[in-house]
């Protein structure tokens, strides 16, 4: 029974699960916090005034959203296609969590608040996608835990440049954490059709 | 009184089938899926796995339409009203025989010779 629950919640979030399709997404962020280090200076067109590393960060999230779509046509022709039953949950979770971001984002500047409010709302979001279903996806919890750490660095003195940089690391090793989890979750679920129809 | 082993014996075979629970435990948890999405969950051959839709058709659980997705065909399945109510009775009916076995008397198990 723990299987079918599995291939349940796996069904009902298979759009989600095609983590592959979001690592992509943490190349720019890699490459922008080795950039705010000072490591890629020698690239064309990244001035110090930071203009042309905004304009290469965009044009790498771009290239990451194409990949991305290509990478959706790889699910659908290994693993298949799936209508997903349309609830207003999923959305209206999406919609006020990103709400709730914006928010705690907008008001820290002006806040005496040494801990990051944005990546503790960050973390809590992890961490409640992580715990729902049965503990199936730790590797959200385990963001969660890194969120939740980078988002107490200011209490110990940790510079704002330092930890620009580190969001930009944890934001990119997070966006390849959790896609690989996600994708893995995916293949312990599911067989490939190709390897099924080479038996 | 019987006990949950026995009841498990009257469960609807056509439901409870591995592959076919299988395929109605996923389209229970979406709108409508393809035959390649049903084959990579079951892991069983094309023919295997027609044969198990054709079986869940005539029970009325399934309904399975065929159309082009550009210029590649593609066959749908999704779950009847019927369908549905039928698996999630289904479901039902087995978490209760779960907590009957796990709550089923040790003592009453037959002792080995």
């Amino acid at each position: 029974m723990d299987h079918l629950r599995r291939l349940r919640y796996v069904t009902e979030r298979y759009e989600q699960l095609q983590g592959l399709r979001l690592v992509p997404l943490g190349i720019p962020f890699l490459l922008s916090s080795a950039w705010r280090s000072g490591h890629l200076t020698w690239v064309p067109w990244t001035t110090t005034a930071g203009i042309g590393a905004r304009i290469w960060f965009v044009a790498l999230i771009g290239a990451a959203v194409a990949l991305s779509l290509l990478t959706k046509a790889y699910y659908e022709r290994r693993f298949g296609d799936v209508q997903s039953a349309a609830t207003i949950k999923a959305p209206l979770a999406a919609f006020v969590f990103t709400a709730v971001f914006i928010v705690s984002a907008s008001l820290q500047p002006g806040s005496q608040a040494t801990v990051s409010i944005p990546a503790v709302i960050v973390a809590l979001g992890l961490g409640y996608v992580g715990m729902v279903g049965g503990l199936l996806r730790p590797h959200y919890l385990m963001m969660a835990v890194c969120v939740a750490l980078f988002a107490a660095l200011g209490t110990v003195g940790v510079p704002f440049h330092t930890r620009d940089v580190l969001w930009d690391q944890l934001t990119g090793i997070g966006f390849v954490v959790i896609g690989v989890g996600d994708h893995l979750l995916l293949r312990r679920t599911l067989v490939p059709v190709t390897h099924v129809n080479a038996v | 009184m019987s006990t949950p082993f026995e009841e498990m014996s009257s469960l609807d075979r056509l439901l409870h089938e591995p592959a076919r629970l299988a395929i109605l435990t996923a389209l229970s948890a979406c709108r409508s899926c393809d035959f390649v999405y049903l084959q990579s969950l079951t892991a069983i051959t094309k023919g295997n796995l027609s044969n198990h839709l054709q079986k869940l058709e005539h029970g009325g659980l399934v309904q399975i339409a065929k159309r082009f997705r550009g210029r590649v065909p593609q066959t749908v399945v999704s779950l009847t009203a019927p369908g549905r109510e039928a698996i999630d009775r289904h479901w039902q009916r087995l978490e209760t025989l779960r907590s009957k076995a796990n709550a089923f008397p040790l003592a009453e198990r037959p002792r080995e010779e």
